[in-house]
C-alpha cells in the first residue's frame, strides 16, 4: 500500500504506536529490572541503587522483600500487664490482655490477621509505647504501668512430638514462653514523652 | 566480519521482533476483565472487613496516630510522596472513597484514568497504616497498579448491561481486543507474578526449616493462626516434608511452568490447592483470591469455557 494515497493522519497512527512501544519498552527494562532488584534489600545492586530504584519501589508501593513465613515460620503475640498505682505507691496488677484478643472476641478474621500482623510489626520497629501503649494508657485511665510481653511456643521436632505427646492436643506441644520486653510508662505516654519504650 | 554482522543483525531483528509480539500482540481482553471483576469484589469485600476497625487503624485516636504514620516505616522504605489525608475526616473520606471506587472498579464502571485514582487512594491508606500492611495488601497494590494500564472493563462492565452499543459483538471483532497498552499491561502484571512467587521461594531457602523440609510443622504450631488441631501430623513426617518442599518447588518454578504448554495447568492447579489450603487452615481467605485471580490471566479461552458452563450460544454477547 503506497503511504502517499492515504490520508496524513493514517500515516501518522503507526509511527505513533512505535514510538510508543519505544517509550513503553524503555519503561518495562526499567521496571522489570526494579521488580527484581526491590525484593532482595541486602544484595549490592539494591545499595547501588538506594537513589533510583529504591524511590521508585516507594512511590509506587513496590519496595518488599515478599517474605512469607521466611526465613522460618514464626510468629509472636504481643501481650501485657497493666499496673495500676496504689495508695502506699506499690504496683498491684489491675488486668492482663493480648493484641490482638482471642479470635472469637475480634470482629472478623481479617481485623484479626491484620492485628496480629500490626503488634509484631511495632515490636520489631521498636515503636509500640507510641502507638498500641497509648491506646492502652488510655484505655486503662488508671493505668500507671504497662508491661510489654512476647508470647510463643516453642514447638517440639516433629520426630520429638512423636515420641513424647501422644494424644495431646496441639496447644499442648511444647512449652509456651512469655519473654518480658519492657515497660511502658503511662504518665510519660499521655505527656507525650514516652517514646523510646526501650526494648 | 560482514557475515558476522548479518548474524547479529538477523538475531537482534527476531529479539525485537520476539519482545514486540510478547508485549504489544493483541489479547483477548475477556480474561482480564474477568480477572477485574473477580479481584474487585475481592477487594471490596477484604476493605470492608478491614474498616470494621477503621478507627483503630486509621484515625488519631487509634493505634497510629497521623504524625506517626510515616514514623513507624522503616528508614528506606518511606513513601516519596504521602497520600493520605491528615485529619480524621479526611481519612473517612478517603476511606469511602476507596470502597466507592473498589466497587464501581469490580462492576466495571470506569477505566484507566479512574483506576489510577483508585490506585492512589489505596496506596495512602497503606501509607497511613503501614502496620497493617499483609500480603494481600502488597499483591493487590501491585494488581491495581497493572491494570491502571489496562482496557479492563470491555467485559463484565455494567455499561454493557445498560448499553447494547457498547457491547462487544461478533460484527465489531476488534473490540474485545487489547491495545498495545493494555497488552503492556497484561504482561507486566504476569511477569510481577512470576518474580513475586520465585522470591518467596527464594527467601524459604534461606531458613533452615524450610531447607529440612519441616517449615509446614511448625506452620501448625502457630496456634495463633491456626485455630485447628493438626497435631496429627507428626505421625506423618513424609507429608509434612513433602508439603514443606513442593511449597517451595511450586513457587521457585512458577517462573518457568506457567509459561510452558505441558507444565502450566499442573502448576495453577497446585497453586489454587496451595492458597486453598492457606485460605481453610488459616483464614487467608482474601489472600487466597487476590493470589488465584490473576491465574485466569494464564488461561487460555476462557471466554468459550465460560460461554460453555452457561450453555450461551454466542459468547461474544455475553456482558
Amino acid at each position: 500500500m503506497n503511504h502517499q494515497t492515504l490520508p496524513q493522519s493514517a500515516v501518522q497512527a503507526p509511527m505513533r504506536h512505535q514510538w510508543l512501544k519505544v517509550f513503553l519498552s524503555i519503561f518495562a527494562v526499567w521496571h522489570i529490572f526494579s521488580i527484581f532488584v526491590l525484593p532482595d534489600p541486602d544484595s549490592i545492586v539494591y545499595r547501588h541503587l538506594t537513589r533510583s530504584v529504591v524511590p521508585y519501589g516507594n512511590l509506587i508501593g513496590f519496595n518488599n522483600t515478599w517474605r512469607f513465613f521466611s526465613p522460618n515460620p514464626l510468629i509472636r503475640l504481643l501481650e501485657y500487664d497493666v499496673f495500676t498505682r496504689d495508695s502506699s505507691g506499690n504496683l498491684r496488677l489491675l488486668t492482663s490482655g493480648r493484641y490482638p484478643r482471642r479470635l472469637e472476641h475480634e470482629g472478623n478474621r481479617e481485623v484479626y490477621n491484620r492485628k496480629l500482623n500490626s503488634g509484631m510489626f511495632l515490636m520489631i520497629q521498636n515503636k509500640v509505647p507510641v502507638t498500641i501503649g497509648r491506646v492502652l494508657c488510655r484505655q486503662y485511665a488508671n493505668a500507671d504501668t504497662i508491661a510489654i510481653y512476647l508470647r510463643g511456643r516453642v514447638f517440639p521436632e516433629i520426630e520429638k512430638a512423636d515420641l513424647a505427646y501422644e494424644g495431646q492436643h496441639v496447644t499442648n506441644l511444647g512449652e509456651v514462653v512469655r519473654q518480658y520486653m519492657f515497660d511502658i510508662h503511662c504518665a510519660d505516654v499521655r505527656s507525650g514523652v514516652g517514646g523510646s519504650g526501650g526494648a | 566480519m560482514n557475515a558476522l554482522l548479518a548474524i547479529v543483525g538477523r538475531k537482534v531483528k527476531v529479539a525485537i521482533a520476539s519482545w514486540d509480539n510478547f508485549f504489544f500482540s493483541t489479547l483477548d481482553l475477556y480474561n482480564v476483565s474477568l480477572f477485574r471483576c473477580l479481584f474487585g469484589i475481592a477487594l471490596f469485600f477484604m476493605y470492608l472487613e478491614r474498616d470494621n476497625a477503621a478507627g483503630l487503624f486509621f484515625m488519631n485516636h487509634g493505634i497510629i496516630p497521623v504524625h506517626q504514620a510515616l514514623a513507624i516505616i522503616p528508614e528506606g522504605y518511606k513513601p516519596v510522596i504521602a497520600l493520605f489525608l491528615q485529619t480524621d475526616r479526611g481519612i473517612q473520606v478517603q476511606l469511602i472513597a476507596h470502597l466507592v471506587l473498589i466497587a464501581l472498579f469490580a462492576v466495571g464502571a470506569f477505566g484507566r484514568s479512574l483506576t489510577w485514582l483508585l490506585f492512589l487512594v489505596n496506596l495512602g491508606l497503606n501509607q497511613r497504616d503501614f502496620s497493617i500492611v499483609y500480603g494481600a495488601d502488597l499483591f493487590a497494590n501491585c494488581w491495581l497498579f497493572y491494570l491502571c494500564f489496562v482496557d479492563h472493563n470491555r467485559y463484565f462492565s455494567i455499561w454493557n448491561v445498560l448499553k447494547s452499543s457498547r457491547r462487544p459483538s461478533k460484527e465489531n471483532d476488534d473490540s474485545g481486543m487489547s491495545d498495545i497498552v493494555s497488552s503492556f499491561g497484561v504482561r507486566l502484571l504476569q511477569i510481577q507474578l512470576c518474580v513475586s512467587y520465585a522470591f518467596t521461594g527464594f527467601e524459604k531457602l534461606k531458613g533452615l526449616r524450610w531447607w529440612e523440609g519441616t517449615a509446614v510443622w511448625y506452620v501448625i504450631g502457630m496456634e495463633d493462626l491456626i485455630p485447628h488441631d493438626l497435631a496429627f501430623m507428626k505421625h506423618f513426617p513424609m507429608t509434612v516434608g513433602l508439603l514443606s518442599m513442593a511449597t517451595i518447588i511450586f513457587e521457585v518454578y512458577f517462573i518457568f511452568a506457567v509459561w510452558s504448554k505441558r507444565l502450566r495447568y499442573p502448576w495453577l492447579f497446585a497453586g489454587f490447592c496451595f492458597h486453598l489450603g492457606t485460605a481453610v487452615f488459616m483464614g487467608l481467605w482474601y489472600f487466597f483470591l487476590v493470589m488465584v485471580t490473576p491465574y485466569i490471566l494464564f488461561l487460555p479461552n476462557v471466554r468459550n469455557a465460560v460461554a460453555a458452563a452457561w450453555k450461551v450460544e454466542r459468547p461474544y454477547d455475553l456482558p
